[in-house]
């Protein structure tokens, strides 16, 4: 098991500098010197540009520059905010969090709900309780999450005040008021969560089907077991491994998804950071947020991988 | 006699074979099922009519209408949906402009830039799922890496930092979306180009001495081209979403070419004043994904024969 976790790791390293490459090198295509961005460059004399650009290691050769850059990432530096004059590092200790709530919440929904959605239209395959869970799972993908959240600002928040507009917490309240702030998660996480919930009721009863159409489904069935037995002991387990597997998209869905949601729900975020960073060319955010996100998307790919490595001993081997 | 004597290699095959049997393919099978899918029927329909009212754009704005999307009336804000002035039966925006000619314009945007991409997708998905699943070896090692480098950085980033660097008019966003979201169309015909090479036809072509160029387009293509219809259908769909939450963030389609995307960005603004404006953009893109969807299911039935629609 430690050698195949080791290895899992050792393949992820060429894609992580693949992806430094590539977000260096989107940095580097960028239109505009960095400097004059930094320093508004109007009243620069050219000297004096020079002397900026060589102060910044920007006068060095593109390769040198990469691997200035990439020593920098891989000891957490990513540099100054051009637009805040602050450390990316510190902005994105002070956002990641907000977001990593937003999106664990939307996962765990997207399991308790997806999973037993799945499993009750397999188990009631053909009946209006299929169809029903069937059409909601095509229309749940299908719905821009965004408009969802406006949606639900319009009539649950604007018309009928039952929820706050946006934000983390209201104005003027305690920091600990917990009520309050799980208000404000409600319209988030819901928007977040939808299309997760579609995809994993879908596949969840793709695979209950599957798994009931097996020889030992029919065996625990002839010995006379009540139907919910042989659903919850011998065909959940098995059918719910593939879901393992979903789990890796379904987290590349949440980091991109947050960025559009955060937006609607004004919640401070990586997302509404990463807008801001990218409306007003703040390179620097802009690189640290991808390799962030990045970093994370490749570490519940590995923790994917494992976990599925646990629970089926053939995948190690292969 | 000697002249009846068919010299070797002259194809005798193609004579002696009776000609082709009209017997019921794969295509008119699948045609067959889907006349009778009902909801796929219906889909398609709205799907086709949609496409004709985003291509009569013009001709509905100058004489129905009789509006221009860019025309503004600022007396006119926010005018609530009206039966008696066919160019606000949407209603009006905060600048005075028709919401349904707007609307129209923006299908023709959407549209087409989920089609365009979509075709830039399965063109380099299908190339390079065909080729990597056939030839193994390094090139596939090599394709897989560049995939999953660009799998594992997250996609809505990674197109808000290209969007703001080229500032896409409808074709650059087309390249950008098209070049970026492939990987995921290259995988599916990966995986089936896979399972296809170990079957008998493969060899039986290999025997007869066909080169592998020959065996991947007569042999492959056309058993992962069904995957590939249905792949588009939903693929299109996704890149409508895609695109629309770009522009809704500002950074796809920017104004003042309408698209259901930005449209919503406004209505955003002052969601009470007139919301309206929020509901026929963000149903007008449910609706088209919604129906690509059911037509990419459809298809899928229709085109698996081992799937009996008893369910």
């Amino acid at each position: 098991m430690g050698r195949f976790v080791l290895r899992r790791v050792i393949q992820a390293i060429p894609t992580f500098f693949g992806i430094t490459l590539i977000s260096f090198c989107v940095l580097r295509l960028a239109p505009g010197d960095p400097v004059l961005i930094l320093f508004g460059g109007g009243s620069l004399r050219a000297d004096e540009i020079a002397a900026l650009r060589s102060a910044y290691g920007l006068d060095q050769p593109i390769p040198i520059q990469y691997l200035r850059w990439l020593g920098h990432v891989l000891t957490g530096d990513f540099g100054q905010s051009f637009l805040y004059k602050r450390p990316v590092s510190e902005m994105i200790q002070a956002a990641l969090p907000n977001t990593l709530l937003l999106a664990t919440l939307a996962l765990l929904l997207t399991i308790a709900v997806g999973v037993p959605l799945g499993v009750l239209a397999a188990r009631y395959r053909g009946t209006w309780i299929d169809q029903l869970i069937r059409v909601l799972g095509v229309a749940g993908h299908a719905v821009p999450a965004f408009w969802f959240g406006l949606l639900f600002i319009l009539i649950l928040s604007v018309q009928f005040r039952l929820f706050p507009v946006g934000g983390m917490l209201t104005v003027g309240k305690d920091a600990f008021d917990v009520p309050d702030r799980l208000a404000h998660l409600v319209g988030p996480v819901l928007a977040l969560s939808l299309a997760g919930i579609a995809n994993y009721s879908r596949y969840m009863r793709a695979e209950t089907l599957e798994v009931l159409s097996q020889d030992y489904v029919r065996t625990a069935r002839a010995k006379g077991l009540r139907e919910n037995v042989v659903l919850s002991v011998h065909t959940l387990r098995n059918a719910l491994l593939p879901l393992v597997t979903a789990l890796g998209t379904q987290i590349a869905y949440l980091v991109s998804g947050a960025i559009v949601i955060e937006q609607v729900f004004a919640w401070p975020g990586m997302g509404r950071m990463t807008y801001d960073a990218a409306r007003s060319k703040d390179y620097p955010i802009v690189m640290a947020v991808v390799v962030v996100g990045s970093t994370i998307l490749l570490l519940s790919y590995i923790l994917r991988d494992v976990a599925y490595g646990i629970v089926d001993p053939r995948i190690r081997r292969a | 006699m000697a002249a009846e004597a068919i010299p070797l290699g002259a194809r005798p095959v193609a004579d002696a074979a009776p000609a082709r049997r009209p017997t019921a393919g794969i295509w008119t099978n699948a045609l067959a099922r889907l006349r009778r899918d009902r909801l796929t029927l219906v889909a398609a329909s709205i799907l086709l009519a949609m496409i004709l009212l985003a291509a009569a754009a013009d001709v509905l704005a100058n004489n129905l209408f009789q509006y221009g999307f860019t025309r503004q009336d600022l007396l006119n804000g926010y005018q609530k949906p009206t039966w008696s002035q066919p160019a606000f039966w949407l209603g009006s925006d905060d600048l005075g402009r028709s919401e349904i000619v707007r609307l129209l314009y923006g299908a023709r945007v959407s549209l087409s830039v989920g089609i365009g991409a979509a075709v830039i997708n399965l063109t380099i998905g299908l190339v390079l799922g065909l080729t990597a699943g056939f030839l193994r070896g390094w090139f596939d090692d090599l394709v897989q890496f560049v995939i999953s480098t660009l799998n594992s950085i997250p996609s809505i980033p990674l197109l808000l930092i290209v969007s703001v660097l080229f500032q896409p008019g409808p074709v650059t966003l087309v390249l950008i979306l098209g070049g970026l979201l492939w990987p995921n169309a290259s995988l599916f015909v990966r995986g089936q180009t896979l399972s296809l090479r170990e079957r008998e036809f493969v060899a039986a072509g290999r025997v007869a001495g066909a080169s592998n160029a020959r065996i991947i387009v007569r042999h492959l293509l056309p058993n992962v081209l069904p995957l590939v219809f249905v792949l588009t259908a939903i693929d299109v769909g996704t890149l409508i979403l895609i695109e629309s939450a770009l522009s809704f963030l500002g950074l796809g389609i920017s104004p003042p070419t309408p698209s259901w995307g930005n449209m919503l960005t406004r209505a955003a603004q002052d969601l009470s004043r007139g919301p309206w404006l929020v509901y026929a953009p963000g149903a007008a893109i449910f609706l088209t994904v919604l129906c690509l969807y059911l037509v990419g299911d459809g298809l899928r039935d229709a085109l698996d024969p081992r799937i009996t629609r008893s369910e």
